[in-house]
This record gives C-alpha cells, sequence and structure tokens, in this order.
C-alpha cells in the first residue's frame, strides 16, 4: 500500500467513526481528497518523523516495581494503592500471589509524572510497611531488565 | 507485567537475604597533573582533585543504591601509584605528612579506603623507590584509611627477588609499628605479581599509570547467593548443572553491577571503567567462598577436592560474567581471604586448612595468600619465601597473585586475633620452620618464564 492510499484509508476510518453514517459518501471522498492534498503540501517527511518521535517520548514512561510482601491483612491492597495514588503514580500492572504462605503483591508502577521521588515514596512506603509487619521494596525497573534480559 | 512475579521476587531474595551486594565503587584518579617538587604541596594538589571529584562520591553511590534497591557497601578513591607521583628520595617526615594530608582527605569525603601508597619495582628499584618503600611501615602506622600495594614481579619481567627481600622485612615492621592493633598495618599491605591497574578492591587498589584522568572502577559480590542456589540442587547433580548454576548466577550478579556502575559514573561525570566479577566474602554467616566448596560436597574447606572445587567455581564466575559485561579487569575471581571469610577463619582455626593449601588453592583463583595471620616470631626471611613461592605462582602462569600477611607480635599459633568490620578475625596457623634464608638473600632477579615470550 503506497504513502497515499495510507493516510486516505486512515483518515476515512477517523471520520467513518466519528461521523458515522450521516455523512454523503461524495463529500467524504471530497474531505479526504482535500486532506490528502493539504498534507502533502504542508508537511514534510522528515516533520512526519520528528512528529512520531515527540509523540512516543511524551508516551514514554518510566517504571519502577514496588514488591510488598510479608503477613497478609485485610486492607493492604487499599492502603498501599492509596499512597500510591496521592503520589501521582500510575499503576501500570498488579500481580498479586501467595509464596510460600506469605502475601506477596507486586505492583509496576509509572514514576514519571510522580509528586515524590522514588527515596520519598519508599518511606512512605517504610511506614505502611511498619505498621502492617510487611516489607516494601521499590526499585527503579532497570534492575529487573538488566538481571533477566539480554 | 514485564517480568515474571518469580523474576521479582529472586531478585529481592538476592539482595534482602543472599548479601547480594555491589562490594565498592573506587574511583580512580590520575596525580600527574598534580606533581610538584615539594612532596607535601604535591599531596595538597592530590587533596584538591579528590576532593573535585570524589566529594560526592558517597552521596551520588547511595542514591543510585536507593533507586535500585541494592546495598553499595563501600566507596572508594584509588590513586596514581604515590612512589611515581613523589618521584624522587623524600625524607620520612615529608612521606608520612604527606600521606597524612592523604589520609584526612578521605575522612572528609567520607569513603573507607584509600588506594595507591604503591610502587611498582618488578624490574628494579629506583633511589626514589627505595626510600619510599622504607617509609610504609610507618605511613601504614600512621594512617587510618591509606592501602599499600607493592608490585615485585611480572610475567615479562620476572622476579624481583631483592624486593621480595625488601617485602619481608617490610612487612615485618609494618606488624611491629601496629603490634598494638593486632598488626593491622598488614592488612593494608598487599605484595603482588601482575598488578593489575584497574582493580577496585583494597588493599592492593591503584589508579595505573595507563589509566585515563577519573574512572569509576565497580567490584561485586555475592557468595551468599551462589552458595544457596548450590546448596539447593541435589547431591548427586553433575557437574554441567553446578556450573551452569554459577555460570547463570554470575551473569546476574555482573549486570546487576554493571548498572549500578555506570549510572554512578555517569552521575560523577566520570567515565565507566571496568567491573571486577570477583566473588569476595564477608564475615557475616552465609556470605563465605567456603561454604560454597563445602556446599559443593566437600566435608571440610581444605580437604583433598578443594583445589578442583575452587577452579570449577572460579571458572564458571568468569564465563557467566564476561557474557554480562562489556568491560570486565581487575582480579576478577573468587577471593580466599581467610579472615574475612568466617568458614574458611574456621577450618583454619580447626587445623583443616593449612598455609600449603591455601597456596596450591590459589594457582586457580585470585588472588591470593590473603589476610593470614601467622605467628609473629616468623623471619623476614620466611616471609620472604613465603611471597617468592605464592609470586611466583603468578608469574609462570599469567595471572596475578598476592600476599597479604600478618605476622602479629606475640603470636603464638592457636592465638585468636580481632581485626574487626569487613577484615573479620583470625586464629594464628602455622608456618614452616625450616629456613629459606640463603635462598631469599641471594639477590638478583629471577628470570621470566620461557612463556612469557610470546612476541
Amino acid at each position: 500500500m503506497d504513502i497515499q492510499e495510507r493516510i486516505e484509508k486512515n483518515i476515512t476510518q477517523v471520520i467513518m467513526e466519528e461521523l458515522g453514517e450521516s455523512l454523503h459518501p461524495g463529500k467524504l471522498d471530497a474531505i479526504i481528497k482535500r486532506i490528502t492534498e493539504k498534507l502533502t503540501f504542508t508537511v514534510t517527511p522528515d516533520e512526519l518523523v520528528l512528529l512520531r518521535m515527540k509523540m512516543e517520548e511524551k508516551a514514554q514512561r518510566e517504571l519502577a516495581v514496588v514488591s510488598v510482601i510479608g503477613q497478609d491483612s485485610v486492607g493492604i491492597v487499599a492502603e498501599v494503592t492509596r499512597a500510591l495514588a496521592e503520589s501521582k503514580a500510575n499503576i501500570e500492572g498488579m500481580n498479586q500471589a501467595i509464596v510460600s504462605g506469605y502475601f506477596a503483591l507486586i505492583l509496576t508502577i509509572d514514576v514519571k509524572d510522580m509528586t515524590v521521588t522514588i527515596d520519598e515514596l519508599q518511606s512512605i512506603m517504610d511506614k505502611i510497611a511498619e505498621t502492617r509487619n510487611l516489607r516494601i521494596y521499590i526499585q527503579h525497573e532497570n534492575i529487573f531488565r538488566s538481571m533477566n534480559r539480554i | 507485567m514485564k517480568y515474571e512475579v518469580s523474576e521479582i521476587l529472586e531478585t529481592i531474595k538476592m539482595n534482602a537475604l543472599e548479601n547480594l551486594d555491589v562490594r565498592t565503587v573506587t574511583l580512580g584518579l590520575s596525580l600527574f597533573d598534580c606533581i610538584t617538587d615539594d612532596a607535601v604541596k604535591t599531596a595538597g594538589n592530590v587533596r584538591e582533585k579528590m576532593l573535585r571529584y570524589g566529594s560526592d562520591i558517597v552521596k551520588t553511590a547511595d542514591k543510585v543504591a536507593g533507586r535500585y534497591g541494592v546495598k553499595i557497601v563501600n566507596k572508594r578513591v584509588s590513586l596514581t601509584p604515590l612512589s611515581l607521583v613523589f618521584g624522587r628520595e623524600r625524607t620520612l617526615e615529608e612521606y608520612v605528612k604527606a600521606a597524612d594530608i592523604i589520609d584526612k582527605t578521605g575522612s572528609e569525603i567520607g569513603i573507607d579506603f584509600i588506594g595507591g601508597y604503591s610502587a611498582l619495582v618488578h624490574k628494579g628499584i629506583t633511589s626514589g623507590e627505595s626510600a619510599f618503600l622504607d617509609s610504609i611501615p610507618q605511613v601504614l602506622a600512621s594512617t587510618q584509611r591509606l592501602c599499600s600495594s607493592v608490585n615485585v614481579a611480572t610475567t615479562k619481567a620476572g622476579i624481583n627477588m631483592d624486593a621480595v627481600m625488601r617485602m619481608g622485612e617490610i612487612v615485618k615492621r609494618a606488624a611491629e609499628l601496629t603490634a598494638d592493633r593486632q598488626a593491622i598495618g598488614c592488612a593494608k599491605l598487599v605484595i603482588f605479581a601482575n598488578i593489575p591497574e584497574d582493580n577496585p578492591f583494597m588493599a592492593g587498589a591503584l589508579h595505573g599509570p595507563g589509566e585515563g584522568g577519573a574512572t569509576l572502577n565497580v567490584g561485586v559480590s555475592g557468595p551468599g547467593v551462589v552458595y544457596r542456589a548450590i546448596k539447593s540442587l541435589p547431591k548427586d547433580a553433575d557437574f554441567e548443572v553446578v556450573s551452569e548454576t554459577v555460570k547463570k548466577i554470575a551473569f546476574k550478579i555482573t549486570r546487576m553491577g554493571e548498572l549500578v556502575g555506570r549510572e554512578v559514573a555517569k552521575e560523577l561525570g566520570v567515565s565507566f571503567g571496568i567491573l571486577d566479577l570477583s566473588l569476595a566474602p564477608t564475615p557475616a554467616i552465609g556470605d563465605s567462598v567456603a561454604d560454597i566448596l563445602e556446599a559443593m560436597g566437600l566435608e571440610a574447606c581444605g580437604t583433598h577436592g578443594t583445589t578442583a572445587a575452587l577452579a570449577l567455581l572460579n571458572d564458571a564466575v568468569k564465563k557467566g560474567g564476561a557474557f554480562a559485561s562489556s568491560y570486565v579487569g581487575g582480579l576478577s575471581g573468587a577471593f580466599i581471604p581467610v579472615s574475612e571469610d568466617a568458614t574458611m577463619e574456621r577450618r583454619a582455626a580447626e587445623g583443616k586448612l593449612s598455609l600449603d593449601k591455601l597456596e596450591a588453592m590459589t594457582a586457580v583463583c585470585s588472588v591470593g595468600l590473603d589476610m593470614i595471620a601467622v605467628p609473629g616470631d616468623t623471619p623476614a626471611e620466611t616471609i620472604a619465601a613465603i611471597i617468592a613461592d605464592e609470586i611466583s605462582i603468578g608469574v609462570v602462569n599469567s595471572k596475578t597473585t598476592a600476599v597479604r600477611l600478618l605476622p602479629v607480635p606475640g603470636a603464638k599459633p592457636g592465638d585468636e586475633i580481632t581485626l574487626g568490620g569487613l577484615l573479620g578475625r583470625a586464629r594464628i596457623i602455622p608456618v614452616h620452620r625450616d629456613s629459606a634464608s640463603v635462598f631469599v638473600r641471594r639477590g638478583g632477579r629471577i628470570p621470566a618464564p620461557i612463556q612469557s615470550m610470546k612476541n
């Protein structure tokens, strides 16, 4: 599929999704043709690549792993996730298991827009850990990547 | 989830329960731009350079350690061999004063050891180096953090037996001057063959003349992790399984060290040098190299089979680590420092691990006869002969070997000394009483072995 076909197909898809059947088919074709022409004349291929890079950069996350291990009790998940929410750490993944009789909760969080540093979050977690007889570790994702991925 | 729960728990287990840590981040500094004609003034320049590059090393290392949830046990600095920096002959007072300035700077920036009160005399001793060597015992007695290393042989040059004999006397003198502190001076003095220029581990760290301006070298550790993995294998697991197990762990340990090291280097604004993949034990229970050997199936470290077990361990660590890091350097192998390894120390105290067996073990691992307490009445000639034996193993096998002996004044075989901290404790073990005096006093240089002729 050449570049023009791809652009047309994508634009058609978006317009169809947004406006649906209410649009006259002839009008739709005219709109697509004009947008394609405008794009061709106003955006260079280099700019498209740059735009793509910027979008990816924006979407890039910085992940850390929060591991909660210890005695099971009511409300652990609630308390830990509340603290994460208050620090604006977005939860990207969650896994809970009982390992050799111990409660193990593992959260992957995005620390990019966090309002506290990892160190500060660790001390917040240390307080929760202390009252609930748990161990909570926060580690930047890179350590797991370097030790477990080639 | 990008990672398996088991992977995450394994990492946590290694760090929290099995004593896996980054043993040291060592900042190597070149001192050639510090040289003046006045040794004390030169030391002032060294101080300025240490402050400029090293002031943040502790803070930075702690920050990176926090980010990854790993411990960085020691933060250190290694220097260009000071005998080269001081150049010509100086008075003892000058050496001691200069060393004191450097030592105090180490305490100011919060590091635990500084390496580099060193000389490279494998082929000959200049008059400056001769005076420098004489100053070593006094400097080690009057400073806290400064460590000394002397290279007396290389595979290319052979063994400088004049230097070996001198070192026998210097070790004795260092012990006498710190007799009130269990001969602690000797714990900061290592005699080498084929000394590496980028070793981050103390007491033998120095920043070789071929190194760059400022470099960060990293030493990892992790005998505890290897021990537990071997221990969990069935008794009839064959050597392929044992070797593979060690390799996989060495890979992980090395990757962790490299990650942490590169990050500390980046934050300090210096280049990353090498990763030293050594299994370095600590006196902590479960952090012992001897435990690994015993877990392989030896009733006691030191019995027949110990050398083979150590050879396997050392080789597997290197193979796993070499794949994990682009720049492996330093000593890179298993360490067997007797006082620093609780099980090894116990076996030596029980008489099951002799000096002779330790010597044989050093042929297949790094680094050498390390942290061994010997009787106080051991003559300098005997110490020189022990050094010569050990050094010849390194020279002939094209590897690094080293000697760190403590002839504790007044101590007899069976007595116990406590050095504290990472240095641990040691029982005095006997040495052969037959004299080697005529041999070591012949003087001159033992020629380089035929295998050095590789060109």
